[in-house]
């Protein structure tokens, strides 16, 4: 079995090759009577909720009613009491088989290539998971690993069965790959006929997570006599009011679109200065856009530096955050045709 | 290097209405109707030939019909694989291990992943 997986800093998702689908990046370790509270009265787990190797976790939305101490970014989560559970929950979601072997293919972002040893260390291995799906138990034998921009890119040059598709039209063109996400905005130059330029991959520390924490604390400062008493707000509400400028409270929907706006001007900012100090329009002719967050910005992107072209990895905006797993999954694939091992 | 072409077409799962197509397929099978039986029975009843008539058929005759009905819907195929884009064709060519052969950009592309891979091997 093969999965595709990216332990996102904001969003960890997964692509098996038919399904895809995605969880909040949150894992909350739980006690053994807060495990006994979940599991002992009903007759089935509730989603979201995982045992890994013994140890169990909330784990997505669930681990939003835990404390959580501090969610580690970056290269910290590579350890297998972490990353590993975040895989152990994916392999659950998206692995319909009760037990066997998997080959990893892991997306991760370009400053975190030195510490790619740590991710393998932290996947491999044999999980056995108990979920709301039941008990699994897989063995992570191989893993591959694959910088997140490069997975755009991949996904938007080559068809599901790996091969180039010429329908790309981008061969005459140097082109800007910029991957936004969660803690990271990522990039990697290429020149024209599509010669990747490994030694441009680079990543700056700014990212979709610090755009959600800004809206938030500004939608919550301008409604604060609504919002005076309400705890956590559902980051999938927080993330449809980013998008269409209007938050749903309760049957009331408040118009919302200039915190928006400048929560996502900030990111847009810092973006637009990523790609002049990359060269800007001077040096490329377009920019492919991949990752979640690009899909956020993507207008304001296009409006902010009109004179470039700015092309989505993924044509539907609502799958950006999958772009790089995807693209992982075409040029392993594509790797496995050259070598003669792909099923046809 | 043998050049053996293969033209096929495939259903991809990413994509809305083809995931939905693979489905109906799923079902079918299921209930023990293979889907090219199905789409034979389909292509024979669009050329006018009912199941009584064509059950003493051989299948001879249905690259025939096939051609017949290739030049009556022509333009109806040709928009399907042109406009509405939900049907592509691919071309797979093997080398003599049957290793896939690659063109320039897929060599090229892979050659970036595989740099990559070293460059953290030799790390």
């Amino acid at each position: 079995m093969k999965l595709n997986f990216d332990f996102g800093n904001a969003d960890c998702k997964w692509y098996n090759g038919i399904d895809y689908g995605y969880f909040r990046h949150a894992i909350a370790p739980l006690t053994d009577s807060q495990w006994s509270r979940v599991s002992g009265h009903a007759s089935a787990l509730p989603e979201g909720y995982i045992k890994v190797n013994g140890l169990a976790y909330a784990v997505g939305d669930a681990a939003r009613r835990y404390q959580i101490k501090q969610r580690p970014t970056g290269a910290r989560r590579y350890e297998e009491t972490y990353y590993g559970v975040g895989l152990a929950m994916a392999m659950s979601q998206a692995l319909d088989s009760k037990s066997g072997k998997v080959q990893l293919r892991a997306t991760h972002a370009p400053q975190d290539f030195d510490y790619t040893r740590d991710l393998e260390l932290s996947a491999r291995g044999v999980w056995q998971i108990q979920s709301h799906r039941g008990e699994q138990i897989f063995n992570v034998t191989e893993v591959k690993t694959l910088d997140e921009p490069l997975g755009g890119f991949y996904h938007y040059v080559l068809n599901k069965d790996g091969r180039f598709t010429k329908s790309a039209g981008i061969e005459e063109q140097t082109v800007l790959v910029l991957d936004v996400g969660g803690h990271t905005v990522d990039v990697v130059a290429v020149d024209e006929n599509y010669t990747i330029d490994v030694t441009s991959i680079a990543s700056t520390r700014i990212g979709v997570l610090k755009l959600k924490e800004q809206f938030e604390s500004e939608l919550r400062y301008n409604n604060r006599g609504r919002f005076k008493s309400t705890g956590d707000i559902d980051p999938r509400r927080l993330e449809t009011a980013l998008m269409t400028g209007e938050f749903q409270f309760g049957k009331l929907n408040i118009d919302c679109s200039n915190e928006a706006r400048e929560a996502k001007q900030m990111l847009v900012n810092d973006v637009v200065e990523i790609i002049q100090s990359a060269g800007g329009a001077a040096g490329y002719s377009a920019v492919l856009l991949t990752g979640g967050g690009a899909a956020l910005i993507y207008d304001m992107l296009c409006e902010a530096i009109p004179y470039l072209d700015f092309i989505m990895a993924e044509k539907d905006r609502n799958r950006m955050r999958f772009a790089n797993v995807f693209g992982a999954a075409k040029i392993f694939t594509l790797q496995e045709l050259s070598r003669g091992k792909a099923k046809r | 290097m043998k050049r053996s072409k293969t033209y096929s077409f495939r259903l991809h799962p990413d994509d809305d209405y083809e995931s939905d197509a693979m489905v109906v397929i799923e079902t079918w099978n299921n209930v023990s109707i293979n889907f090219r039986s199905a789409m034979t029975d389909a292509i024979l009843h669009a050329a006018g030939r009912t199941p009584e008539m064509y059950k003493q058929d051989d299948t001879q005759l249905t690259p025939a019909l096939m051609r017949k009905l290739f030049s009556e819907f022509k333009d109806e195929i040709s928009d399907l694989l042109t406009s509405v884009g939900k049907i592509r064709e691919y071309v797979d060519v093997e080398d003599s291990d049957g290793h896939a052969a690659l063109d320039k950009v897929e060599s090229r592309l892979l050659e970036a992943l595989e740099n990559r891979q070293a460059q953290k091997s030799n790390r």
